[in-house]
């Protein structure tokens, strides 16, 4: 049904769609999605969004940034009003926000609204970037809008687990004011490791966060950059091993073997993780739910083109 | 959220020496080099930091780090400058000059140095002899083939010139909207000591912070006797990144360039209104040869985290980080030795992923392909590896560079394909007043030099009077030459034993001896002429009497040594006499002296040999 839908998305044009989202108070919510050409290639069974308690890891290269795919994801949740969770370990809130009004969604009015929740993985982080004690943030005079939750900063801790409590406390007071299916984002789980912790406590994390959204009914996706180069060190490719292992779900993006194109800016893989094929056998899911494919995608401005191999536009 | 890159109209007063990305709105500074700017998107964008993979032998990775900081003394802003291998204050002093401010007015008169072939290209008319084409005339009315960014207009710079000469009078800094977004330097002159004097740097020596704090971390050993030298010393090592960048911190929110923090609570950072805007000054960092040696650290991970830090710094700041890395330190060990100098270590890849833009040089000085000299123009290659992708999507670049677009990549992810398609398709060089990333070509086969359809009327001449001795001496010896010749006549007569040809040999040579002697001078010219397309000759420029010192066969002698003559003959008449009656030769065509026509042999195609060539 939802592959219908997404072929009639196709047919009435992206642009039209998307001002109709916008500016429409009473827009269907199985319309609201981020690209239209990626919504038939994901999980349909709670389309638009992913099926609670699933794991979607991210894999991508540095010739091929899949974030795109996050975009895609807060978007399409924030859109059919459903919680979010961003940790942001490689970007700052301003790039999601702006990157989210080309996509048509407003996520400062969605994070006062309290459905969107960034976490800054950015600053303050590491032992590096404590900040002197001589500097104060600035308070900043417009009080008015303390209504506005109060954004969650990851301070560093040598102890992962505290970084776990920090996100968890989160996720659970957005779980307490709402039963709805929450979206948990880890932008660039890679971060954490080259930042010194060590393998294994972040594969714990992850596992741990995994846990978390199953018991919250939400969906947990990871991002983590698995370039072949990189494969050389034992820490790296232990961190990518295992968290595809953690993964229901595994989206893998590259770019071409043959190189750059106009058209093409890379692949993507919808692959099965060891997690699916355990519900498979488990009679949880079926088999059409997440066929196996291998697809190219382009970039666009404020869209992205998903299409089966050899149907580019500069092909057709 | 800091304030900075919100998208604003363009009314709003920029910081001196910005602009707004026409892309995003972004707020962009230049790098110094206009077409690195253009690869990056029309500049090095606020809150980013863009690493420079250096060369290897040369040091053109460093010139770029001080282009961007040149160009930052220009602009007023505050120049962190951290370097450990060199003193940053040598780097500072050793900074460039800008076109016509400070060099001496001797050299200013004489300017017409430069800049390269392009640049002398442009100044001819366009009317000009050498524009036009000989051949494939229809492409004539196509647009000329741009490899490179063209240049600022000069209306800014002599502009902006004047407006420094009269606030160096003056005293007064230059207004924002004077300073120009990227300045043309001079690199046969230093700064000025005015310049120099006026700058705002911040000299961080990380060679001697580590000593200081060895030395401090010593007396503290020492003082406690009890414990374990070298235990303790494990324990707390001097984290040199940390240090570093604590100084940086320390200097950026003192000097008020952070927008989230602030020394004490009276004064709102950033928060300054945007009439302050005007005054606001950009905190350049340029970290020269990050991660060489002389850093010492544990782990990698120290770096990693410095740079993840100094992101976090950058992106709530009005500054930018330009850093060099000698990648080619970091190979793995197959990799260590690779031709071009690619290093695809891990250790890189991972910095890679923690800066916004990646660019790497390689210097044909450096490499040791044999790519230099094909491409003698170019000083090397100019590997893009990332584009900053910021508040957008798709990198800025792809919509705005007209280099990388010229080089068919505009990928979303990045220009990173670049490293796989093999041969990256910019290269650089680096001329007085430019250093200039174009796209890369190759130059005709053969070179410039062999590069003629028709013989240009002045080669001649000069080969001409070149030739004019040989000639003489040909036809002194000719005579004398000639019985030897029909001795090497007969012999290979008897040597290949076929009666018919010699018959014919028999019967054209005198004439042709005639014709030799009569047309001597103009057949040493057809020499020399024919030689252009002669694609046999092995040594291209060389004339009779050289070639002959080189040891080498005479032109005519070609058909006849690959047929198996003898070489003993010296001049090339009586070679001739022997190469025509073959008529497939080549050099059969190109023996024949001037108004011959009449005597061709008659296995010759008549349309073969045009009289005309010669």
């Amino acid at each position: 049904m939802s592959r219908a839908v997404a072929t009639n998305y196709v047919i009435y044009g992206k642009a039209s769609n998307f001002e109709r989202d916008l500016f429409s108070p009473h827009y269907n919510h199985t319309l609201a999605m981020g690209y239209p050409s990626l919504q038939p290639h994901l999980p349909a069974s709670h389309a638009p969004l992913l099926p609670p308690g699933i794991h979607l890891s991210i894999t991508d290269t540095q010739a091929s940034d899949a974030n795109f795919l996050l975009h895609h994801f807060i978007s399409t949740y924030v859109k059919a009003d459903q919680p979010v969770v961003l940790v942001g370990l490689a970007g700052i809130l301003n790039h999601y926000t702006l990157v989210g009004r080309k996509l048509g969604v407003n996520l400062t009015t969605a994070k006062t609204k309290g459905i969107f929740h960034f976490v800054d993985g950015l600053t303050q982080l590491t032992d590096y970037s404590a900040p002197n004690k001589d500097f104060v943030k600035p308070t900043t005079t417009t009080t008015t809008t303390t209504a506005q939750p109060q954004q969650v900063t990851l301070q560093y801790s040598p102890n992962l687990k505290d970084i776990y409590k920090t996100i968890e406390d989160l996720v659970r007071s957005i779980q307490a004011t709402s039963v709805k299916q929450l979206c948990l984002i880890l932008d660039d789980v890679s971060i954490l490791l080259n930042c010194g912790w060590p393998c294994r406590d972040v594969l714990a994390l992850i596992r741990y966060l995994k846990l978390l959204c199953e018991e919250v009914n939400g969906s947990l996706v990871t991002l983590i950059h698995a370039d072949a180069v990189m494969a050389d060190e034992v820490d790296q490719d232990g961190l990518v091993k295992g968290v595809l292992y953690e993964a229901d779900y595994i989206i893998d993006v590259r770019g071409l073997d043959s190189g750059g194109s106009r058209d093409v800016h890379g692949q993507i893989s919808m692959l099965r993780g060891p997690g699916f094929l355990r519900r498979l056998r488990a009679g949880q899911v079926k088999e059409h739910e997440w066929p196996a494919v291998t697809l190219h995608y382009k970039v666009l401005d404020n869209n992205v083109d998903i299409f089966a191999k050899g149907f580019s536009s500069g092909v057709l | 959220m800091s304030s900075f890159k919100k998208r604003v109209p363009s009314a709003v007063v920029l910081p001196a020496g910005c602009r707004l990305s026409a892309y995003n709105g972004q707020v962009l500074i230049s790098t110094g080099v206009p077409s690195l700017d253009d690869i990056l998107g029309g500049g090095l964008p606020l809150g980013t930091i863009l690493l420079i993979q250096e060369d290897r032998q040369t040091s053109y990775g460093q010139l770029l780090l001080k282009y961007f900081l040149r160009q930052g003394i220009v602009a007023g802003d505050k120049c962190a400058v951290v370097s450990g291998d060199e003193s940053p204050e040598a780097i500072v002093r050793s900074l460039m000059g800008i076109v016509g401010e400070e060099s001496d007015p001797g050299l200013t008169a004489g300017d017409d140095d430069d800049d390269d072939d392009d640049a002398k290209k442009k100044k001819s008319g366009p009317g000009d002899n050498d524009d036009k084409l000989t051949i494939a005339w229809r492409y004539s009315n196509l647009k000329k083939f741009e490899s490179g960014v063209g240049e600022r207009p000069p209306a800014i710079s002599s502009r902006v010139n004047a407006a420094t000469s009269n606030s160096s009078k003056t005293g007064a800094p230059p207004t924002a909207s004077q300073v120009p977004f990227c300045e043309q330097f001079d690199l046969t002159t230093r700064i000025s000591a005015k310049a120099l004097e006026s700058a705002d740097t911040l000299l961080i020596d990380s060679g001697e912070l580590m000593r200081s704090e060895e030395e401090s971390l010593d007396s503290e050993v020492d003082s406690d006797i009890d414990s374990d030298m070298t235990a303790d010393r494990n324990k707390q090592e001097v984290d040199l990144y940390r240090k570093v960048l604590e100084k940086i911190r320390d200097n950026l929110v003192e000097g008020g360039f952070s927008t989230t923090m602030t020394k004490n609570l009276n004064d709102s950072p950033a928060a300054t209104p945007a009439a302050g805007l005007s005054e606001r000054h950009i905190f350049r960092i340029g970290i020269n040869s990050i991660a060489s040696p002389s850093w010492r650290s544990k782990t990698p991970h120290d770096l990693y985290k410095f740079l993840h830090a100094l992101r976090g710094l950058l992106r709530f700041s009005f500054g930018a980080a330009v850093i060099t890395i000698p990648a080619h330190l970091y190979g793995t060990p197959d990799q260590r030795h690779a031709l071009d100098g690619s290093t695809t270590s891990p250790f890189i890849h991972k910095i890679e992923q923690l800066c916004d833009a990646s660019v790497r040089i390689e210097s044909f000085a450096g490499a040791q392909t044999n790519a230099a000299s094909a491409a003698s123009a170019y000083h090397g290659l100019f590997h893009v590896h990332k584009v900053p992708v910021l508040n957008a999507l798709v990198p800025s670049s792809t919509k705005l560079s007209i280099l990388l677009e010229g080089s068919a990549k505009g990928t979303g992810g990045a220009a990173g394909h670049n490293t796989r398609s093999g041969m990256g398709s910019l290269g650089f060089k680096v001329r007085r007043k430019r250093f200039a990333i174009e796209t890369f070509h190759l130059p005709p086969e053969g070179g410039v030099g062999q590069r003629r359809t028709s013989a240009p009327s002045d080669p001649v001449v000069s080969t001409k009077k070149s030739s004019e001795k040989p000639s003489k001496e040909s036809s002194s010896t000719s005579p004398s030459s000639s019985p030897s010749s029909t001795s090497t006549s007969t012999s290979s007569k008897s040597a290949s034993g076929a009666p018919r040809r010699t018959i014919s040999i028999g019967s054209e040579a005198p004439a042709r001896h005639s014709h030799s002697h009569s047309h001597n001078h103009n057949h040493t010219h057809s020499h020399t002429s024919t030689t252009t397309t002669d694609a046999h000759d092995p040594v291209p420029g060389a004339s009779g009497v050289a070639r002959k010192m080189m040891g080498l066969p005479p032109r005519g002698l070609q058909g006849a040594v690959s047929s198996g003559c003898s070489t003993t003959s010296t001049t090339s008449t009586p070679a001739s006499t022997i190469a025509t009656p073959r008529p497939a030769g080549p050099s059969a065509f190109a023996r024949r002296p001037l108004g011959q026509g009449s005597s061709r042999p008659p296995g010759t195609p008549p349309g073969g040999s045009n009289p005309l060539d010669f």
